[in-house]
């Protein structure tokens, strides 16, 4: 067996591993379980009422149909819970260096980040299998075919978006999560990155509706690449030269945060404290 | 060779000072002021493989950092260390793979996982070949007592349990180093016990190397080669258990609870009192060894109404005073109430 094989053969038993961890994580408690897919279906409603209001309210002001502008909500919704984004690697760092157990964390012969990534894979993958899909499911069963992508091809490339948004949201997280090796508190941190996410993102809404100058700063920011481009594929709202662009976009500013996570990890862990002795 | 090498270690700390008064916390918000504490000053020690040495010192020593430095978790600010022939910056993911880390007081276990899962996903973490993992699996689990907690979540274990849980996780991939911060704290005495023992048959059986820190006596003298103490970050002493126990810690405790009021001298053979509270309560200093507390035990149970009765080790911090101001004497004068 070559060493690449080899490598590759680890990885996949490790991820394999941390789904196991995920599911674990998932299932732990019976009630945050069904808690969570309750409040899934009730975002997912919650975004069908809103846009298809606002479109009988203003059909001109739409760049795409109703139907498309559904599709975009329910994903967003969707992929937002599974992703618990407000939740991810960021509160894990604050979480475990608030009571001084990040030294589990640094005791395993993996990179810190690499860990961090594949917990959050992990989780997030377990959340897809256990919450992602049954709400889709519930989703397309009432909605009908409002909630498919606009093509094979169009799904197809949405996936291949989101991957790399993930990558680049466990990016950004990680590094609004180092913050607090400096600060030892997130929560002011916390509450500007979530604001900031949840405008410049396209996540609540689409970067079409923004007025030019903030379109305009959303469309430099990696932000966008994390909701509004996957999105934008998977209803057939990009296409063409503009669909390279936006995919252009998110891997160039995928390189940059990975060097970006790299870097700062390497500077920040001189500062770590363990706190609680 | 020494397996672990520290030279003039040194690791520091910046703290903030808060502001006293609610005008100056506010100012501070402003223009925050800081402190730095030093928490390791020069440490410098050898440890050998297979030797177990105790880490000793009072709270906030220095203990806990230096075993953190150690193991690569903390960067330390100035020295050099070596830990099976690494260096645990620049090499800490090749170092995690030849070291175990247990710290008492916080668990590197997963919370929501049960504790058989949290060691499958270590399997796979530090990539343990299955066979070997069965077979040490099933030794830990025998000498740990495991099989009843395996399927229980971390955050449903006893603190004993989670200690015992802890040590098989840090032992699953076959260390050479295992670093122990403070095991056996807030544990009761069996469960102290079975750890002891568990240090002690693991260290026979793959001549693992053991750096313990505690605050225990009865740890070192149960399972330690020799020991380095420390104060302040610096090392105060290094030397053999029964040397130390000898000059800085010869005698045990032996407080006992009178049914009634004793008044008046009361002269205890070997003993020396040292502190009385009322005539109701005394504490003597009884030799250490020789069957001498036995002996004192014994004299006070056949000649005074005794209710309560215990035997315990002087605490590190009275190690540590002692070994500021000099060995003390042998006790000889008789107890007074």
């Amino acid at each position: 067996m070559s060493s690449a094989t080899a490598t590759v053969g680890r990885q996949v038993t490790l991820m394999r591993a941390f789904l196991r961890y995920g599911i674990e994580q998932q299932t732990a408690y019976r009630a945050a379980y069904w808690a969570h897919l309750w409040n899934t279906a009730v975002k997912v409603f919650a975004f069908v009422v809103v846009w298809r209001t606002l479109y009988a309210v203003a059909p001109d002001q739409f760049p795409v149909s109703r139907s498309q502008m559904v599709a975009y909500g329910v994903v967003a919704a969707i992929t937002s819970e599974v992703l618990d984004w407000w939740k991810g690697p960021h509160y894990y760092i604050a979480y475990r260096v608030q009571l001084g157990t990040i030294t589990g964390d640094l005791l395993r012969p993996i990179s810190f980040p690499f860990q961090l990534f594949a917990i959050w894979t992990g989780e997030s993958a377990a959340a897809l299998l256990l919450v992602g899909v049954p709400a889709f499911g519930g989703a397309a069963v009432v909605l009908g075919g409002a909630v498919a992508p606009a093509g094979v091809l169009a799904g197809l490339l949405a996936v291949l978006s989101f991957v790399v948004s993930f990558a680049m949201l466990f990016c950004c997280s990680f590094l609004v999560g180092l913050v607090v090796l400096k600060t030892l508190n997130l929560l002011g941190v916390m509450h500007l990155y979530h604001g900031v996410l949840t405008l410049l993102s396209g996540f609540w809404i689409p970067l079409w509706f923004f007025p030019a100058p903030l379109r305009l700063l959303a469309d430099v920011l990696p932000f966008r690449g994390i909701f509004f481009t996957p999105l934008s594929i998977y209803v057939g709202e990009l296409t063409g030269t503009r669909l390279e662009l936006a995919l252009l976009h998110q891997v160039v500013w995928l390189g940059l945060l990975i060097l970006a996570v790299r870097w700062a990890w390497a500077v920040m862990r001189r500062r770590l404290v363990v706190q609680g002795g | 060779m020494a397996l672990i090498e520290v030279r003039e270690l040194s690791k520091a700390f910046r703290v903030r000072r808060p502001g006293s008064g609610a005008r100056a916390k506010v100012a501070r918000m402003f223009h925050p002021a800081y402190e730095t504490r030093q928490a390791v000053d020069g440490v410098s020690f050898d440890i050998d493989g297979g030797e177990i040495v105790g880490y000793l010192g009072a709270n906030g020593a220095g203990k806990s950092t230096t075993v953190k430095c150690l193991a690569g978790i903390l960067v330390p600010d100035g020295g050099t260390v070596r830990v099976a022939g690494l260096d645990p910056v620049r090499e800490r993911i090749r170092l995690a793979r030849r070291i175990g880390v247990v710290f008492g007081q916080k668990t590197a276990l997963w919370w929501d996982l049960p504790v058989a899962e949290t060691f499958t996903l270590l399997r796979a973490i530090y990539e343990v070949p299955p066979d070997r993992y069965r077979t040490t699996l099933d030794t830990l689990t025998e000498l740990l007592g495991l099989a009843d907690l395996l399927h229980i979540p971390v955050r449903q274990l006893s603190l004993g349990q989670r200690v015992r849980a802890d040590l098989a996780a840090a032992f699953l991939h076959g260390p050479d180093v295992l670093f122990l911060d403070e095991p056996t704290i807030g544990l009761d005495a069996m469960v102290k016990s079975n750890v002891r023992r568990f240090i002690k048959d693991i260290r026979t059986a793959s001549g693992v190397t053991v750096l313990l820190t505690t605050h225990d006596l009865a740890d070192l003298e149960q399972l330690c080669d020799r020991l380095v103490i420390i104060d302040r970050g610096r090392v105060l002493f290094a030397g053999s258990v029964e040397e130390t126990l000898h000059r800085f810690a010869p005698y045990v405790r032996v407080m006992v609870e009178f049914a009634e009021d004793i008044a008046g001298s009361v002269r205890v053979p070997q003993a020396r009192a040292t502190a009385t509270a009322d005539g109701r309560h005394l504490t003597l200093e009884v030799p250490r060894g020789d069957g001498a507390a036995a002996a004192v035990t014994s004299y006070l149970l056949d000649r005074f109404p005794v209710r309560d009765l215990r035997l315990t080790d002087p605490s590190i911090e009275d190690v540590v005073r002692v070994l500021y101001e000099g060995a003390s004497g042998a006790p000889d004068e008789p107890a007074h109430v």
